[in-house]
């Protein structure tokens, strides 16, 4: 068994966990980088998924603001994106990226970020998808948007 | 324009690959180094780590990981066209996947600075893993905005 085979086998069984349990650990574990980054798969409302990035100091882009990196935030965007789209397909594809834009709205503070994604549209060949990047606000109940992205993938038949 | 002279802007760009390698945790983290720097272009490489791949064990870079060091890249271009301290933070950033990036390879990502305005500075740039044919595996555009005050400037 090549490496791309068994490393697909990896995000498909993610997805069955989650989708069987709710459990997200082998899910972010098949993406080394999500790993990385702190990534985690939460519930949230109805139906839905929502991704959460715990601050952590490696992600500082400026340490005197503070601020997260772009990098940082951009990173754990394209990652939400995917694994959404993962979670939102039949079994057999997955998704590849093929472009990614973002916006930077404002400076991302040191504190936890949350990621949204919405699918615009989902073709049999393409899919595009916006993401929104929140940050809970100083002493309030209500979150604001720190960047704003979207993304389109290719749905490539899972080997 | 800068209109510092040539000596003090070769300390400037000192000082930005010093702060663009060790002096952002992020970059640090992700072993970021600078290869060039100058007022019209500036090359960046990451190295290729297990923990930065796609999927375990798999073959590719995570795109996250070039978005990383394209938004870098580009960030030390405009600091060093500007050639003096100043507070820069990326307004947009688009990135195209051209090809999948191997493992086991270096990444690198040339960015030009190529128009500077009062307030916004616009970036055009290529990511590359061989060095010898420079095939691009990611172009992006990107553009910055410029802040007059160099209070919270970070270096």
């Amino acid at each position: 068994m090549d490496a791309s085979t068994r490393s697909t086998q990896a995000l498909a069984q993610g997805r069955d966990r989650w989708h069987e349990h709710g459990n997200s650990t082998a899910l972010v574990k098949a993406v080394p980088y999500a790993t990385w980054l702190g990534v985690q798969v939460k519930a949230y409302e109805a139906d839905d998924i929502e991704f959460v990035m715990p601050y952590g100091d490696k992600l500082v882009g400026n340490f005197q603001l503070p601020a997260l990196h772009g990098g940082a935030i951009a990173g754990f965007m394209e990652v939400s994106a995917t694994l959404y789209l993962l979670l939102k397909l039949e079994k057999n594809r997955v998704p590849r990226c093929v472009d990614f834009s973002i916006d930077y709205l404002r400076s991302a503070a040191a504190v936890d970020t949350r990621a949204h994604c919405i699918v615009q549209r989902l073709g049999l060949r393409v899919a595009s998808l916006r993401v929104d990047a929140l940050q809970a606000r100083p002493n309030s109940e209500h979150s604001r948007t720190v960047a704003t992205a979207r993304a389109h993938f290719l749905l490539e038949a899972a080997p | 324009m800068s209109l510092a002279s040539d000596s003090d802007s070769a300390q400037f760009h000192a000082r930005l690959r010093n702060h663009y390698t060790q002096k952002i945790p992020f970059s640090a983290a992700l072993g970021i180094e600078v290869e060039t720097i100058d007022a019209s272009r500036c090359c960046l490489r990451i190295p290729c780590r297990d923990t930065f791949m796609t999927t375990a064990g798999g073959d590719t870079v995570h795109n996250g990981i070039i978005t990383a060091l394209i938004d870098s890249t580009c960030g030390c271009a405009v600091a060093a066209r500007i050639g003096h301290p100043e507070r820069i933070a990326t307004l947009d950033l688009r990135v195209d996947y051209l090809r999948p990036a191997q493992s086991q390879t270096e990444l690198f990502c040339e960015a030009v600075c190529h128009s500077v305005a009062s307030n916004i500075a616009f970036v055009r740039a290529t990511v590359w893993q061989v060095e010898e044919d420079k095939q691009p595996i990611a172009t992006a555009v990107a553009t910055f905005m410029r802040s007059a005050s160099t209070a919270k400037a970070a270096l």
